[in-house]
Parts: structure tokens; C-alpha cells; sequence
């Protein structure tokens, strides 16, 4: 947590600080005791999707240093080396421990390319979910709380967006400005905002509505500070829930694109990318489309339950 | 109360309040008419209640009265000055409200001593200390023991959580509070603490109430004088006293008759009202009470009553007007049933 | 004669995450034709809970338990779905207290009404159609024939409230249960809808449970009068009874609470009860009110609470024997005396 760092001082301004550290501690406190613990290790669908997206996450936060091999390197000589598995099922297969998944066409090996890819699997997930989300949120919020005009004209955009090819689109500037990563976050994030606006928005009336929005109206609060501390905070777990299903729906939309050749590049290690290489193997090598399909699922699901997870757990209680 | 030179702490001059509705396409725009040609005085120190059902247009009146929405026509004044909707700020200072829902009125994600210092911390008033402390001492005064500070509204019950409501109006030292049926929601045992907690702050710290309420027997108890409202307009403004022994506008007769008291042997009272409802949509013409009351006349169809004034009060009716003519051969409305 | 409706210590448990709730703890009341019996308690008293029990509408990880639930002799508990479904509607009907949400705003009066009679008499749909007319008339609907094809959403509360009664009207039943019909309408409507409750009651030789926190209603519209707290019935007894000689703490309590127009002095303090209502979950030993209540002792807090009886029918639980005749009430009743 943080430490309590107590500046030399006069005492006025030593016994602010305190009391904000304080304060602070305190609030924490709050939040910590109020969180459910019991019930989320009872949500069995939530305690995997948390586990697992945890333990990719430091896969690929890590991955630099516990990776077997560099995943560009190339090996001709052990090119499309299979998995450790056949060594147990068939006798003459040159499997080995030294590449536990194999290796693919080039000789790169396969976990290492697998945990790299993860990097950018998350990376393009959660920066294009959290651009995509701002972008949503933004819209969806001030629509719901002004409404009116306002209401109208975000519905207009929404209906715009909505009316646009979204993957033409996202072909057609790829093609124009290349697809580095900045790229692809950039276009994922400014074309999947628009379940945010709508589910924001309609949160965001609903919350507008209750009696605390008046009552911070009546006691003067500008605009601004309604919207951030009390609307905000009510609306956040319509957000998160949100947010789940939006990166892995970024996920799977920079696999499409890579498996298109108009996402990342060759050689990095996208699994999109890993996919579309491993076509033409896909009779012989079975494994080296079966294992990156794999990770997908396996991520894309772990979101989603993760999401479920929070959306129950943060369900408001009705009054008993 | 005569009319004397002292100026009312609030004052409504012809306060009125129309909504457009969304009408069809190319069809002509409708209106509604929520609030018209309301006169009403709030003098200081005391607890006005006004009293009215549902589609009377109180809720209206009060976020009016509030500085929340502005009047369509007619205007409020503060202590004599003007309230103007860009002086919400200032406003606020001296009007708080009370609202009826103590579960909806408290936000869910913030602690209690967050909740009554907001009024604080957006006026600027004091330090993060003293805050803090003018935090525990209304929530003292009001009953609430100090461990609730850290905690959220959800795990208070509906009389703590409106204790919570009270405290946050009285944190900055408001002059009027106005409480929208701040017992409503609550538990008839609960109900009177929290009715005796206003009293008794109203006496330590010179508030002044406006009190909306459905509730009569509630109004008897706390109020020193009583407005009706009736679909849109005030139809009988009155003391306390006067307006339960002496009714006059058949409304009102009927809404104190409808009371219902936990005595046995009286039955239930004779219902003279008849089944139309009052729509504020489509107001009936001339008097709005006109298709429920029971001494309704031709020209109480035609016309609308103007406010006549009586000691103490004031009542909208044509019965009551110095043109009134005593039509031969009808029945006189009977008094108010004991 | 036997009893329209007998119930002996029923008792409804939920499991749910931190414990069992045990919102109703044991309790037995009897209703006869024709006669209406109102359950009165504040908010987590478990009346709504009992109600919704002897409909067996309750969610399905409740559990109802009684030593004997028996309508018109049938055992309820021992009665398939089916058999209950059958029940429901045409010899038991039930108001709900928010008529917004209890009609459905997808299908016309008309149709909501007619389902009715159709799912338990069969016949035509004109015949429906009639019936449906003719009770509406009864309720006090103008221009019935138009409403039957108007949506809820067009009326008002207290029409709707009246469509709601037609509805439970339909099949003739010979028990309605109303769990709050009136709170959520003006109070000038509350009064005309009790009235024609009432009236109905008489035509048909219906019985009625009424369940209320309001003992304004209770007073005017009870034959006898259960008073609920914290699951269970604490004192029980006629109107006249239970309002002229409360007997019970928490009645006398509740009585104190309630200004009567007229008799209020200005500025005077209301009554109220300290404390609030304890959790239903878990177990409670002793008296439930004990907390609150000025008389309670540290025995009031273990071991069983004795039935006492202070007339034929009048009946409450506490320790303590209730003073003979309550300073509050006899005032309110000397007063209203000298009114008339």
C-alpha cells in the first residue's frame, strides 16, 4: 500500500497531509470490506475466468524472460517439429522437450511465439476496449443525463456508426496507413464504441433519475462534478461488464485482421497471424492452427466469464 | 397570520409551470399545465404544509421553489429579492430539500460522512477539519451515532437513511427547508421519530419547513398553517386549526374526510367524489373540481373561481365569492362529518 | 362449523448466502365465510411473505411447513400444481398492492379479464366478455365496453386498482387476499376502493384477508384484527378489541404513533418506538420485541413467550399482563365521544 510519507513541515500543513493519508486509508478500508469476497470465490464461472486471464496476463507480461526461445529466431533444421504429446503417441516423431509445442513452418518455436503473442493479443484487447470504452462513454453519458438535443444528436452518430461496414473500414485504412500496432489499436478503438454509447446512456437515465441527482442539483453542485462523483461511479459496473465483452471482441477482430495479412505484420507472433500460416499445414501439422484457435478460445472465454462474473457480483441488491 | 409588514421568507407570485409534450409528428405541440397562478407566503419560523395528491402538482412546486426548474410565469421571491436560475449556488445556501425516498435519495457508492459533507465542500466552507466536524455534529443532532460515518447507505435502515437525508440539509445552515413527504416511505413507528427529530430541530435551530404530505394527520400535528392543492392551482390556504375544524372548499372537506383514524366503530366515510380522476393532461374547464364536487353549479363549469380572501387564509371557490348568489331550493353542502 | 381457511403454525424458511431467513415463524389465524380478517405489521413483518404462502406463490427455495393449511377442508400443502393452479383464481383470488405492475401492459383490460374466467369456466369468449362488463360496471367503471380495449397504461391507479378487483372477481371466489390494495393510491381513492371491497364482499359472501401497515384501514374494514411482528402474531382479537384494550407492547406502541386529527395538540411530541426491527435470519430466542419494548425484562429474552387471553378471541403474547385498560386508547375514545 503506500507509505505514510510525512513531509518536513510546519505542523498545519503535517497534519493535513496526515489526515488526507488518512482519509484515504480509511476509504480504502471501506471499499476493501464491502467487496464480496465470499461471494466472488463462490462464483465458479468468475474464480476461472479471473484465474485464468490473470495467469495470461503475467504469460505475457513475463514473456520476455520466460520464454524458451526468441520467437523470430529461425531454425530451418527443425522446422515443423510437433508438439511434446507425439513423442507418447507415435514412435518415430522427432518431439522433444526443447520445443514443448512445437515448432511451425520457419523452425520458430511455438511457445515462445504463443507467449509473445499473448502481448499483443492483450496489448490490442485492452487498449482498444479502453479507447473504445472512453469514446462510448463519453457519448452514452452525455446523452442519457442531458438528453433532449443532446440525446438526439448522439443517436445520430451512434446510427451513423452503426450504418458503416465496420470491417471494410477498417481494411480500407489499414490499407491506407499501414498496420503497425498503434494503427490497429487506433482504428479498433474508433469503430467499437457503440455498444458502449447505448448501454451507458441508458444507464446513465437511469441513474439521472434517482432522487441523489437532484439532491447534489439542489445542494449546487456545477454539472460536471454530478457527472463525475455521482453519476459515474453508478454507472462503472455497466462499464466494466462492458468492457470484457468489447476486448474480446477487439481480440478476435485483430486475429481476423491479421489472418486476413491486414493486421500485424509477419514475423511478429500474432495468434491471427500464427493462424493464417498454419492454413496450408492444417492436414499435416494439425497443431499449429489447433494450438493459437486454442489460446483464443480459451482468452475470449476467460473474458466473457470474467465479465458474467462481475455483472452478477455487482448486481444490486434488492432490499430484503 | 394577517398580512403584516414582515417580509415572508419565500414568497410565490403567480408562480406557474407548463411541460411541453412530445406531440404526433405534424400534429400541433401540447402542453401541460403542471403548476398555474400560485400565491403562496412562507413566513419565517414557520411550517407551512401543503397538501395534495397525486397529479396536484406539489412535486413541481417544489423543485420550482427549489431554484431546480424555472417558472414559466410568475416569479419567487427570497426575503424579499428575486430568485434567479443562475443563482442556484447561491440558492442552495438557504433552501435545502428533504426527499421522500430514503433509498433513492442517498447515493449507494458513497459513505455517510462523504454524503453530508458534499453541501460542504461545494461551498467552500472550511477545511478539511473543520468539515469534518461540522460532519459529526449534525450528525449528532440528528441522531445518528458516529461509527455510521464510514459507512454506505446500504447498510442503514430507512429511518437512518433518512436521518442521513435531514443532516445533509441542515449541514450548511439552510433558512428553509422544504420536505418533499419525508415520512412517506417509512414505517409508522419510524415515521414519528423522524416527524419529533424535525420538530424538535426546527425549535433549536430557527428552521423554517415547507412540508409536502398527503399525510393530514401529519399536518395537524406539525404545521402552523396548510395550503391545498388541486390539480395544478391552490384551492384553500388556511391555519391548521381553522382549516380541520372549519373547511371550506368541498376538496378539502373530502381529503379530511378520507382520513382514516384507527377508530372502529366509525366505518368507513361517505364517498361523494365519484370516479373521475383528476387528469393534468386535460384539466376540466372553468373550476378544476368541478366533475367531482358535489354543490357544483352551471357556473362552476363555465368559469374558473378567483382566490378570495378570509382571515388566514384564502379559498378558490365560487361558493365563497361576494357575487356568490344562494341558489333557491338546493341542498347546502353538509359540514365536515365528525 | 368449520373455517373458510384454517392455518396452524405455518412457518416459511429461504435459504439464502448468509443464512436462513425465516421470514414467518409459526403462526395460526382462521378466517370464516363472509368475515375479514386483517394481518397488520409494519415493513419485514413477513405479511406479504404469509399471503404469497397461502397461494403457495412463494419463490421455489422456500420452504412451507404447517401443521395444518387447509382451505374449505382441502389441504393445501398436499395439493399438486396443477391442483393448486386450479385453486388460484376461481376459489382463491388475489390483489397485489402496485397496479401499475400487476397488469400487463401488453394485453387490453379485456383480454387480462377474460383470461381469467376462460382458464377456469371454459365457455365463449362472449360470455367472458359479459361477465367482464358486468363486474366492471360493479366496480364502479363507466363506459366499461370501452375499456375493455384499452391498455393499463391509459388508466388511472384507482381504476386500475378497480380493474384489478374485477379481476379478482371473475370466478366468484370465495377468499380474496389483498396485500396492500390501497397504498399506493390517493387517499381519497383509498376510501371508495375500501367501500366497494366491502359491499362486495357482503353481495358475494366472500371472506377477506386484508394486509396492511395502515391501522386506519384496519380499524374502519376488520372484523378481527392479527397484528404481525417479526414473524409472528403477537396480538390478535376483533376490531373493537384489539383498538379499545391493546394488549400487546408493540400494538399500544404502534397505537401511540398515529396522531388522530382532532385530538392532536400542536407542538405536541408523537409517540414512537424506539430501535428498529430485529433480522429475520437466523433464530430468535424469546420475544422478538424485546428490544424495544419499555416493559422488557431479561427473561422476555429467553425461552418461550406465553399466550395469554384476555377475552373470547382476544388473544396476545407477552410475559406480562397488559394494564387493564390503556391510557392512550381511552383518551382518543373519550375524546372522539365528546366530538360528536
Amino acid at each position: 500500500m503506500h507509505s505514510l510519507q510525512i513531509p518536513m513541515a510546519p505542523e498545519a500543513s503535517m497534519a493535513e497531509a496526515q489526515s488526507r493519508w488518512w482519509l484515504l486509508l480509511r476509504r480504502a478500508a471501506v471499499v476493501l470490506r464491502q467487496w464480496p469476497w465470499r461471494r466472488m470465490s463462490r462464483n465458479g464461472g468468475f474464480m476461472f475466468g479471473l484465474v485464468v486471464l490473470l495467469s495470461i496476463a503475467a504469460i505475457a507480461a513475463l514473456a520476455p524472460w520466460i520464454a524458451p526461445h526468441d520467437p523470430l529466431v529461425q531454425d530451418i533444421a527443425n522446422r515443423r517439429v510437433p508438439p511434446i504429446w507425439y513423442q507418447w503417441f507415435s514412435e518415430d516423431s522427432n518431439a522433444s522437450w526443447a520445443h514443448v509445442l512445437g515448432t511451425d513452418k520457419l523452425g520458430r518455436d511455438y511457445l515462445s511465439r504463443l507467449m509473445h503473442g499473448a502481448r499483443i493479443s492483450l496489448s490490442i484487447g485492452f487498449s482498444a476496449a479502453l479507447i473504445s470504452g472512453i469514446i462510448g462513454t463519453v457519448l452514452g453519458v452525455c446523452a442519457g443525463y442531458f438528453g433532449g438535443r443532446v440525446d438526439a444528436l448522439v443517436s445520430f452518430i451512434v446510427t451513423t456508426r452503426l450504418a458503416l461496414p465496420v470491417v471494410l473500414v477498417a481494411l480500407a485504412i489499414v490499407a491506407l496507413h499501414g498496420s503497425s500496432l498503434p494503427v490497429l489499436i487506433l482504428v479498433l478503438g474508433l469503430l467499437l464504441w457503440d455498444r458502449f454509447a447505448v448501454v451507458m446512456r441508458s444507464v446513465t437515465r437511469q441513474v439521472a433519475s434517482l432522487e441523489y441527482v437532484t439532491a447534489a442539483r439542489a445542494i449546487g453542485c456545477s454539472t460536471l462534478r454530478i457527472i463525475l462523483t455521482e453519476i459515474l461511479p453508478n454507472v462503472m459496473n455497466a462499464f466494466i461488464v462492458i468492457v470484457t465483452i468489447e476486448m474480446a471482441n477487439a481480440i478476435l477482430f485483430e486475429a481476423a485482421l491479421s489472418f486476413l495479412g491486414l493486421g500485424v505484420q509477419p514475423p511478429s507472433p500474432s495468434w491471427g497471424l500464427m493462424l493464417a500460416e498454419a492454413k496450408e499445414d492444417i492436414f499435416f501439422s494439425p497443431w499449429m492452427i489447433t494450438i493459437p484457435g486454442t489460446a483464443l478460445f480459451v482468452l475470449v472465454l476467460a473474458i466473457n466469464l470474467f465479465g458474467d462474473g462481475i455483472r452478477d457480483l455487482t448486481a444490486p441488491k434488492g432490499r430484503s | 397570520m394577517q398580512d403584516d409588514n414582515t417580509t415572508p421568507l419565500m414568497e410565490a407570485r403567480g408562480l406557474g409551470r407548463s411541460f411541453d409534450l412530445a406531440g404526433k409528428l405534424f400534429g400541433p405541440k401540447r402542453s401541460m399545465q403542471a403548476v398555474s397562478g400560485v400565491d403562496l407566503r412562507v413566513m419565517k419560523g414557520e411550517t407551512l404544509a401543503l397538501v395534495g395528491e397525486s397529479g396536484s402538482g406539489k412535486t413541481t412546486l417544489a423543485r420550482m421553489l427549489l431554484g431546480l426548474l424555472p417558472p414559466t410565469t410568475g416569479q419567487i421571491l427570497f426575503d424579499g429579492e428575486p430568485l434567479r436560475m443562475e443563482d442556484r449556488v447561491a440558492t442552495a445556501r438557504r433552501v435545502q430539500p428533504i426527499f421522500q425516498d430514503p433509498y433513492s435519495s442517498l447515493n449507494p457508492r458513497k459513505t455517510i460522512a462523504s454524503i453530508i459533507s458534499l453541501p460542504l465542500r461545494v461551498h467552500g466552507v472550511g477545511d478539511r477539519i473543520s468539515q469534518a466536524r461540522a460532519v459529526r455534529e449534525v450528525m449528532e443532532q440528528v441522531g445518528l451515532p458516529p461509527r455510521l460515518a464510514d459507512v454506505t447507505p446500504n447498510q442503514l435502515s430507512g429511518g437512518q437513511r433518512q436521518r442521513v437525508a435531514i443532516a445533509r440539509a441542515l449541514v450548511l445552515r439552510p433558512e428553509l427547508v422544504i420536505c418533499d413527504e419525508p415520512t412517506s416511505a417509512l414505517d409508522v413507528s419510524v415515521q414519528s421519530q423522524i416527524l419529533n427529530l424535525l420538530q424538535d430541530l426546527q425549535r433549536e435551530l430557527g428552521l423554517t419547513y415547507l412540508l409536502i404530505t398527503h399525510n393530514l394527520a401529519v399536518v395537524e400535528h406539525v404545521a402552523s398553517r396548510v395550503a391545498v392543492m388541486y390539480l395544478s392551482r391552490i384551492v384553500e390556504q388556511a391555519e391548521t386549526a381553522a382549516l380541520f375544524a372549519r373547511p371550506q372548499h368541498p376538496y378539502s372537506k373530502a381529503l379530511l374526510a378520507s382520513v382514516l383514524t384507527p377508530e372502529p366503530d366509525k366505518g368507513l366515510p361517505e364517498d361523494s367524489l365519484g370516479t373521475a380522476f383528476p387528469n393534468a393532461m386535460a384539466p376540466p374547464t372553468g373550476c378544476h373540481f368541478h366533475p367531482r364536487c358535489s354543490a357544483c353549479e352551471d357556473i362552476c363549469i363555465q368559469r374558473a373561481p378567483e382566490a378570495v380572501m378570509q382571515p388566514g387564509g384564502m379559498v378558490e371557490c365560487h361558493r365563497f365569492s361576494p357575487q356568490a348568489v344562494p341558489s333557491a331550493g338546493r341542498v347546502p353542502i353538509a359540514s365536515h362529518p365528525a | 362449523m368449520t373455517a373458510l381457511l384454517e392455518v396452524t403454525d405455518l412457518r416459511v424458511s429461504i435459504p439464502l448466502e448468509d443464512g436462513v431467513l425465516n421470514p414467518v415463524r409459526g403462526i395460526s389465524f382462521k378466517v370464516d365465510k363472509g368475515e375479514t380478517l386483517c394481518i397488520v405489521g409494519e415493513s419485514g413483518c413477513g405479511k406479504s411473505l404469509t399471503s404469497l404462502s397461502l397461494m403457495r406463490l412463494l419463490p421455489t427455495r422456500a420452504r412451507t411447513s404447517a401443521g395444518a393449511l387447509r382451505f374449505a377442508g382441502k389441504d393445501l400443502l398436499a395439493l399438486s400444481e396443477r391442483e393448486m393452479n386450479a385453486l388460484r383464481g376461481d376459489r382463491m383470488a388475489m390483489i397485489f398492492q402496485e397496479p401499475m405492475t400487476s397488469l400487463n401492459p401488453a394485453y387490453t383490460i379485456g383480454n387480462q379479464l377474460a383470461e381469467v374466467y376462460l382458464r377456469h369456466r371454459g365457455g365463449t369468449a362472449r360470455a367472458a366478455h359479459e361477465r367482464a362488463i358486468h363486474l366492471l360496471e360493479r366496480v364502479g367503471v363507466t363506459g366499461a365496453a370501452e375499456r375493455l380495449r384499452q391498455y393499463p397504461h391509459q388508466l388511472s391507479g384507482g381504476l386500475r386498482q378497480r380493474v384489478m378487483i374485477a379481476m379478482a372477481l371473475m370466478c366468484e371466489p370465495r377468499l380474496i387476499i389483498a396485500d396492500e390494495p390501497t397504498t399506493a393510491l390517493d387517499v381519497t381513492v383509498q376510501a371508495q376502493i375500501l367501500r366497494l371491497l366491502k359491499e362486495l364482499q357482503r353481495e358475494m359472501g366472500m371472506a377477506m384477508i386484508l394486509i396492511t401497515h395502515d391501522l386506519g384501514v384496519v380499524a374502519r374494514v376488520a372484523d378481527r384484527v392479527a397484528v404481525m411482528y417479526a414473524g409472528q402474531i403477537v396480538e390478535s382479537g376483533t376490531a373493537r378489541q384489539v383498538f379499545a384494550e391493546p394488549s400487546h407492547p408493540y400494538t399500544r406502541g404502534l397505537l401511540q404513533c398515529i396522531p388522530i386529527p382532532g385530538q392532536v395538540q400542536p407542538g405536541q411530541r408523537l409517540g414512537a418506538i424506539p430501535g428498529v426491527v430485529p433480522s429475520l435470519t437466523g433464530e430468535l430466542a424469546g420475544c422478538a420485541f424485546a428490544n424495544r419494548c419499555e416493559l422488557a425484562q431479561a427473561e422476555c429474552r429467553g425461552g418461550a413467550i406465553p399466550d395469554r387471553v384476555k377475552a373470547p378471541l382476544h388473544q396476545y403474547r407477552c410475559r406480562f399482563e397488559a394494564p387493564r385498560r390503556a391510557p392512550q386508547a381511552s383518551a382518543s375514545r373519550d375524546s372522539a365521544l365528546a366530538a360528536h
